[in-house]
């Protein structure tokens, strides 16, 4: 294929978040010092007298070498997302243009999925600072794995051919399965990092068989070759061939985006992995992979214009949605772990997600579920960030002793740490989709598109759950302000402030979409018309 | 003719009620005895002023205050009429009323709560004046619950006593069971003629079923506010609040509305003659009723309460068979014995320190020698004896009921056999009987209680009441006396000047006739004779049995006719038989109901029985995410199965 | 119409937030002067809302004070706010009931009040937002709004049971209201107009009668549990039983009423058809509501308990004004959701200074108060008589007039429904009576070992304002039914006489 430098252009910000990943690698080798005790075992004084302090102390071991100061990193992590962020504000509103021979696009919908997943690196790089340092778990590996997932997040945004998106796919993927695997002295972290290792390759593999069979019938990788096949009639027999390629394709990301049958491994890695990189996975992978999906399915699959219907996966979406909102929502009710809890609720807002999704199906809803679906990443991002990082404050003493944090330890919140209390109930006000809250509003475009689309009962199944979903997260706010403090030990101040800049940010957020849609409402429509055809 | 200054009868009242209520408190007493009086005493010079106004030229003065609320088609406004009824009886309702607020200066003296007293007194006024003067339904109802507030507040006045407090209550709560008869009347009227002025509703054409309708539900709410069978039963038990109260609310005003409602739709009612047949019948058998119950009471209000209940029998029997003139007639002058028998009562309990059982009074003539004569007019007024007011008023009633023909035209049967011609004389029999019942008891009152000697404990030193106290009762003493004139009958008078002021002659025209036309010219020679007669008896049968022997002569009766004076004495069980049937199932079945429909039905097997199987279910599915990485691929694994069936075989 | 002419009712709206953005920003002392700021604001709040009444004035069709200004384009919605008659009273109900929740919080919350300050302040502007909405989205916004402080304050400041109650009121109430949401939706996509405003919806022209009903079901089920209508209604004992005194102030007095205001502003008026045909039901379920609230009343020992059920009961008078699609039934059922707010939060108010001074709420601990706080008697004897409806009391006109209306009404054969409906005004006297009796009457000893003081001046100054509106609208309530003629005979009008079905729903 023939390479234009102006391609490149399109593909800035991921650009300039591979570029920061290099730059953070480069950095870890100018310093040394002892290795924190908490990314694994190694023998020596130090890493003794470190093992011996109770977890999440600030003080330093007697007579350990100090360990150079890695603040800057996060901070320098923070810039590159911004600048990616800025990269992909800026070109929004620029026309779609192919990249690479059709083998990428940048459009709108890329942008906007770009622009969430660097204001995700953003905000959870800021928590992350202050997690890492109580834990003195900073290295630059940690922000590197993170730009780099991220740059493969906005390819996967982006990518229109098969081979590309696996490439970004699992870019993306051993980034996240190494951040998972961060905290390696804790049991839980290297077990989720290894289920979510197997299980993740097995829906790579899946996704690889479903490529091939595509290339087998149409002879190309290209969406676009796939359409137009489907469109025109490809050879004899390939009809098939697609039709079995595109289940393995949908199976390949229903896993990314944790919609049941393929959820299985979502709670145990969200519950293992460290708050911060759960909630940049919440939110950027499901972006991306939410992305990738809708492309495959409409630009690949969806083909016909009008009410024109080449495969009709819309019907199957529809079972998929309604089953994951059924079981995310019905198994989070019983957890008694914040992390857990949530983990099911990003498996319940999948659902939803795939509610706009197979609103997709036919043209004149689309756009309209298109602005539904980046509306409502977006909003579900900064709220499960803000959340993740109220939870990796709580979590911080609990993290290492890899018990996990029981609701028990969020009574009181609110007599002791008003704002963070404060900000936690208005995430969950907003997970649950209650007005004034960015997630309402992305309730409202969801469930309207669905309304527009004739799924008038899917739409009913979804807000009814919605309702056992409100119970679970009030629950939250009953512990965190009805319920008198337990034994109210205060966090560890100090480093709470950065992580308290990021959660004030989240909830600035969610507040801003709550009452004021409209802006980012434009940026979505505009994006979203890149599916009006 | 319409005039500005009507509004004032019942305002000043109202206005005293708010100064007493107010700032009473805080009053020096001699201000507020002075604001209490004054209130009424200016309402009532107002209403005689305007009385005397009435003429040939002016038939009623009315007065559009301002219009209260008008929603849709519906407008109700706050109107006086003054006419030659609601005249008289503001009359009587003021008169009377600042008479037994001047008494009552004498009896509440000592009782802390005196400011409340009369501000609550005042408050009465003011409401009886507005059903009395109401223009329309909804004013009337107005005056019409107010009077019932103020009863429930008078009753239990001395709110400590439980029995007392209960007492106010069942008042209210059996008024409302009437009011709910009124409002429905109401409701009737404006739907059908679409107005609730009274004057619109007396000069419309009422079609039968209508009437019927309308005044069947007007005579159930004066069924409850004029203590007929079957929501009489408050009455007896009102006595418990201050005996003033007794006089002025349950004796000589406020019970005595209902007669006044149906006197003032009499065109409604003559509209509806079967109900007029309801209301003589109902009156007729209340009057048998409590005058039976009254002969073997022992506590002197309680004999009255009956007397009193039994006395608006005779009442209504006027106006139900179509001779309102009479019915009302007896309203006035009942009103001025029966509360100066009241009032003296009050005196006697006064003087005996709380006293009120006949057993241990007698001989009281000697202690308190004006209380005693007055007593002895009102009850000689009351017993009907010649030539008392009591004797003409009941009396024309009788006659009246003998031979109406408001009924002669009714049938039981749609085939129009058995007339109910026989209706009135039967009312007119059992009626006489009554009244001879009723100077037998009130004999037997005034005989156990000043005859004889007295049976009291020697603690008491029984005495007479201050002048404060007796004046009243010597107006109200002769004032029963001079009621006599209103009751002369035209014949006796014709030509002469006291024609006028007969009731009959009084009130042309202010009534309808009944259907069947007046009962034509009669001679009231038999009924006088038969009347004096019946009044006589009575009294020479209490006197045979009381006068000498006292107390012993209950007990004669009782030898003679044991459980029939005992289920008498014991009200005749009427009060056990309502809570048995009405009040304690109403009770059981609130109670069941919250049991069984609210916190078991809706809340436990709905409200959170539904959350509870979430729970259960979700606690169940949880079981399956055990953590077991070769489960979850087995899971992705059939996931991944499923979804190729569906786009492969399904499509 | 002038600059502040449209603008005045966003300010009033939004006043509140200004003072509680105020409160959160003062250093956190437990001190009065939360409380004084959330006073002042609120005082201030009803103080310009009253040019609101001065200056009212809305011909047929269009609303007072209307302001429209874009909102979300993008997402089809606007700020679109104003008031018609009926709104502009629980308007001013709200603003007026405002300073008096204050004050009557003033001694008996301690601690954590600057939050309480916050969310009671919030809580207003939600309520006022509700009602000034003429967005459907606007409104659904409030109206969810809403819950969240109430939700707050129940489950903080409450008594035992309060985390129950709380959760229980608002899953109870947020049921009802998603399917109103999707409602609201179908309108949006297939009402023609892909609009979600009000005015525009309503002259859309119906949508045909099978659907209408579907839809007319979703929002008179997110209203009736609001109201709430029986048997919809067991979450309201358990939160008016356990919230605070303010809390169950602010349900009684103005919460149940958005639900009556639903009915008549949205769900009866856009789905008139479906409106007509659900009256009787709507109607019968009123009657329920009268009888089973007054039995249940009977059947209670815990006063904030028994005054919770006669809401029920009260608020049945509402409904079943309103399904009797008469001129009169339906002034008086809007004339009786401002008097039972009135006496009923007046009510909760009393009963919450007789709680700050025994800490019980059960009745058989009381007796004899009429003894030794004469005042509180009597002050409480007013209300109970507003309450069982004396005329000369504003609880009269409106009974009166709902229960004349529906006896008149033809489009449902009223006239029984109004005969059983009645038989509350005997229930009513039963149970309030009985309630009376026990807290006032009987000999003081019970009274007297718990030491009840009189009422304090502040307490005074509390309840003047309520009792003089008791006697006002008791004896002047004409000027309020004026105000509501013309849009309850624009309602009646609409719903009993539907108009035509839209063209294009025809064709489908």
């Amino acid at each position: 294929m023939n390479f234009d430098p102006n391609d490149l252009h399109g593909i800035l910000p991921a650009l300039i978040l591979s570029l920061g990943a290099l730059v953070l690698l480069t950095s870890e080798v100018f310093l040394r010092g002892v290795r924190p005790a908490v990314l694994g075992a190694s023998t020596g004084p130090a890493e003794e007298a470190q093992r011996k302090l109770p977890p999440g102390s600030d003080s330093k071991p007697e007579g350990a070498e100090a360990p150079p100061d890695r603040r800057y990193q996060a901070w320098l992590t923070a810039a590159f997302a911004a600048g990616a962020l800025w990269a992909a504000l800026a070109q929004i509103s620029d026309p779609a243009v192919p990249l690479f021979g059709g083998s990428a696009v940048s459009d709108g919908f890329a942008r906007v999925i770009a622009a969430v997943v660097c204001g995700a690196l953003l905000l959870s790089s800021i928590v992350a600072y202050s997690y890492l340092e109580s834990l003195h778990a900073t290295r630059g590996e940690f922000y590197a794995l993170s730009l780099f997932s991220a740059a493969g997040m906005c390819l996967l945004a982006q990518a229109t051919d098969l081979i590309v998106i696996f490439l970004s796919l699992e870019v993306m993927s051993l980034a996240v399965y190494a951040l998972c695997a961060w905290l390696r002295r804790g049991k839980r972290p290297a077990e989720a990092a290894f289920k979510y290792f197997i299980l993740g390759s097995f829906a790579s593999a899946l996704f690889l068989y479903g490529a091939a069979l595509a290339f087998g019938a149409t002879g190309s990788t290209r969406l676009a070759d796939v359409a137009n096949a489907l469109l025109h009639g490809a050879a004899p027999g390939a009809e098939r061939l697609l039709y079995a390629a595109a289940a393995l394709l949908t199976a390949g990301f229903a896993f990314k985006v944790a919609a049941v049958p393929f959820h299985m491994w979502v709670p145990d890695v969200y519950e293992g992995a460290p708050a911060p990189v759960t909630g940049f996975m919440a939110a950027g992978v499901k972006a991306a992979a939410f992305a990738v999906l809708v492309r495959i399915l409409v630009s690949g699959f969806g083909g016909g214009s009008g009410d024109l219907i080449l495969v009709d996966w819309g019907g199957l979406l529809v079972w998929l949605a309604a089953l994951t909102m059924l079981v995310g929502n019905l198994l989070a009710i019983p957890q008694r772990s914040v992390k857990r809890m949530l983990a099911y609720s990003s498996i319940a807002h999948a659902g939803y997600l795939l509610i706009a999704v197979a609103s997709m199906q036919k043209a004149p809803p689309r756009v309209d579920a298109a602005q539904g679906l980046l509306f409502y990443l977006a909003a579900y991002a900064a709220t499960v960030i803000g959340a993740f990082g109220v939870v990796a404050v709580i979590e911080r003493r609990l993290a290492l002793s890899g018990n996990s944090d029981d609701l028990s330890s969020w009574s009181g919140l609110s007599e002791r740490h008003p704002g963070l209390a404060a900000a936690m109930s208005l995430f969950m006000i907003s997970l649950a989709g209650v007005p004034p809250t960015a997630g309402f509003m992305a309730k409202l475009t969801v469930f309207r598109a669905a309304i527009e689309a004739g799924l008038t009962p899917l739409a009913v199944f979804g807000v009814l759950t919605s309702v056992a979903g409100l119970y679970y997260y009030l629950r939250v706010v009953v512990y965190v302000y009805m319920y008198p403090s337990s034994k109210g030990q205060p966090i560890q101040g100090g480093r709470l402030l950065s992580a308290g800049l990021a959660i004030a940010g989240c909830a600035l957020i969610v507040l801003w979409m709550g009452v004021q849609p409209g802006t980012f409402a434009a940026f979505t429509q505009s994006a979203a018309n890149a599916f009006a055809r | 003719m319409e005039v500005s200054w009507l509004h004032l009868v019942p305002l000043l009242p109202l206005i005293g009620a708010a100064v007493c209520g107010l700032v009473g408190k805080w009053l020096p007493k001699g201000w507020l005895y002075a604001v209490a009086l004054a209130s009424v005493l200016l309402s009532f010079l107002v209403g005689l002023r305007a009385f005397l106004g009435l003429g040939e030229g002016v038939q009623l003065f009315h007065q559009l205050a301002f219009n209260w609320f008008s929603a849709g088609s519906l407008r109700v406004d706050m109107a006086f009429t003054f006419d030659r009824l609601s005249g008289a009886l503001t009359l009587v309702v003021t008169g009377v009323g600042f008479l037994i607020h001047v008494y009552s200066v004498g009896y509440m003296d000592e009782d802390p709560g005196y400011w409340r007293y009369f501000a609550y007194l005042n408050l009465f006024i003011a409401a009886m004046l507005t059903l009395i003067l109401g223009d329309n339904l909804v004013a009337m109802f107005v005056g019409w619950e107010g009077v019932g507030l103020c009863s429930y507040l008078l009753i239990g006045f001395w709110f400590t006593d439980e029995e007392k407090a209960s007492a106010g209550r069942k008042a209210f709560i059996v008024n409302r069971i009437g009011d709910f008869g009124f409002l429905i009347g109401i409701f009737v009227l404006f739907t059908q003629l679409g107005t609730v002025s009274i004057a619109q509703i007396n000069s419309a054409v009422i079609p039968l079923g209508v009437a019927s309708l309308a005044a069947l539900c007007l005579f159930i709410g004066a069924t409850g506010k004029s203590a007929q069978i079957p929501l009489y039963v408050w009455l007896p038990d009102a006595m418990a609040g201050p005996t003033p109260v007794s006089a002025l609310i349950h004796a000589a005003t406020m019970v005595t509305a209902g007669v006044y409602m149906v006197a003032r739709l009499s065109h409604l009612y003559v509209s509806a003659p079967g109900v007029m047949a309801v209301v003589a019948l109902v009156g007729t058998i209340t009057a048998i009723w409590s005058a039976l119950i009254a002969t073997s009471q022992n506590d002197i209000k309680k004999v009255l309460a009956y007397s009193t209940v039994s006395q608006l029998g005779f009442m209504f029997i006027g106006v139900g068979v179509g001779a309102f003139f009479a019915g009302t007639l007896h309203l006035i002058t009942h009103a001025f014995f029966k509360a100066c028998l009241f009032l003296g009562a009050g005196a006697v309990i006064h003087g005996l320190h709380g006293e009120q059982d006949l057993q241990r009074m007698g001989g009281l003539r000697k202690y308190m020698p004006s209380t005693r004569t007055t007593f002895l007019i009102a009850t000689i007024a009351i017993t009907g004896i010649f030539p008392l007011s009591g004797f003409f008023s009941k009396d024309e009633i009788l006659a009246q009921a003998l031979h109406t023909r408001a009924f002669s035209f009714l049938t039981l049967t749609p085939t129009g056999s058995m007339r109910l011609t026989w209706l009135g004389p039967v009312i007119y029999a059992v009626g006489s009987f009554a009244a001879f019942l009723t100077s037998f008891y009130m004999w037997r009152c005034y005989f156990l209680a000043f005859s004889g000697e007295y049976r009291g404990p020697e603690s008491v030193h029984p005495h007479e009441s201050p002048p404060v106290m007796t004046a009243p009762l010597w107006i109200l003493a002769g004032l029963s006396v001079l009621g006599l004139l209103l009751g002369l009958p035209p014949s006796w008078v014709h030509g002469t000047a006291l024609e006028h002021w007969t009731w009959e002659h009084f009130t042309e025209g202010v009534f309808a006739r009944p259907r069947g036309g007046a009962p034509g010219e009669f001679s009231p020679a038999v009924g006088f004779g038969i009347a004096l007669l019946v009044g006589w008896l009575g009294w020479a049968s209490s006197y045979t049995l009381y006068f000498k022997r006292g107390l012993l002569g209950d007990e004669m009766l009782s030898a003679r006719l044991g459980p029939v004076r005992r289920a008498l004495a014991n009200k005749l069980y009427v009060d056990e038989f309502y809570g048995r049937v009405f009040v304690r199932p109403l009770w059981a079945l609130a109670r069941g109901l919250w049991r069984v429909v609210d916190a078991t039905l809706i809340d436990g097997l709905f409200v959170n029985g539904i959350p509870a199987l979430i729970a259960w279910v979700s606690a169940m599915a949880r079981r399956f995410q055990n953590g077991d990485v070769q489960r979850y691929a087995a899971v992705t694994a059939l996931g991944v199965a499923a979804l190729l069936y569906v786009f492969l075989v399904r499509s | 119409m002038s600059f502040v002419e449209s603008h005045l009712l966003t300010l009033v709206i939004f006043l509140p937030v200004l003072g509680a953005v105020l409160i959160a920003l003062l250093p956190r002392s437990e001190g009065g002067q939360q409380k004084g700021i959330a006073f002042l604001f609120s005082l201030l709040t009803f103080l310009i809302s009253i040019p609101l009444w001065t200056g009212f004035r809305a011909g047929s069709g269009r609303y007072a004070f209307e302001q429209r200004t874009e909102w979300a384009p993008a997402l089809g919605f606007s700020y679109h706010v104003g008031l018609d008659g009926v709104a502009l009273l629980l308007f001013l109900l709200t603003t007026f009931l405002g300073p008096l929740v204050v004050l009557s919080s003033w001694k008996y919350i301690q601690e954590r009040v600057s939050l309480y300050c916050i969310a009671l302040l919030l809580l207003e502007t939600a309520m006022l937002g509700t009602l000034g909405a003429l967005d459907l989205v606007l409104f659904y916004v409030f109206w969810e709004a809403m819950l969240i402080p109430m939700y707050l304050l129940i489950g903080i400041w409450g008594s035992e049971r309060r985390i129950y109650a709380a959760v229980k009121f608002f899953l109870f109430t947020f049921v009802g209201s998603v399917l109103m949401l999707l409602a609201i939706f179908w309108l949006w996509s297939n009402a023609g107009r892909k609009s979600f405003d009000y005015v525009d919806l309503l002259n859309a022209g119906l949508v045909d009668p099978s659907t209408q009903n579907w839809l007319f079901l979703a929002f008179a089920v997110a209203f009736a549990i609001k109201v709430p209508v029986w048997p919809l209604h067991t979450w309201l004992p358990d939160a008016h039983t356990e919230a605070p005194a303010a809390g169950s102030i602010i349900l009684a007095g103005v919460m149940l009423k958005m639900g009556t205001f639903g009915f008549v502003r949205y769900a009866m008026p856009l789905f008139p058809q479906a409106a007509l045909a659900w009256a009787p039901t709507i109607a019968v379920l009123g009657v329920i509501g009268i009888i089973y609230g007054s039995l249940m009343c009977m059947a209670q020992t815990d006063m904030k308990r028994l005054i919770a059920y006669s809401s029920v009961a009260h608020l049945g008078f509402v409904m079943l004004g309103l399904a009797a699609l008469t001129p009169e039934a339906v002034s008086g059922a809007v004339l009786q959701m401002v008097n039972h707010g009135i006496s009923t939060g007046a009510l909760f108010l009393m009963v919450g200074f007789l709680y700050e001074r025994t800490h019980t709420r059960d009745l058989s601990a009381y007796g004899g108060v009429a003894k030794v706080a004469p005042a509180i008697a009597a002050t409480f004897l007013v209300v109970t008589l507003s309450s069982i409806g004396l005329p000369g009391t504003n609880g009269f006109v409106g009974e009166f007039l709902v229960l004349i209306g529906t006896f008149a009404s033809r489009t449902i054969g009223g006239a029984p429904l109004a005969v059983a409906g009645a038989t509350g005004v005997i229930l009513g006297a039963v149970y309030m009576l009985w309630m009376y009796q026990r807290v006032f009457f009987g000999p003081p000893h019970k009274a007297a070992e718990h030491g009840i003081p009189d009422l304090t001046v502040r307490e005074w100054f509390t309840l003047a304002p309520i009792l003089l509106a008791i006697v006002a609208i008791g004896f002047a309530p004409q000027p309020l039914l004026s105000v509501v003629k013309e849009p309850v005979d624009a309602f009646v009008q609409r719903v009993s006489r539907p108009p035509p079905v839209r063209k294009a729903e025809v064709e489908r």
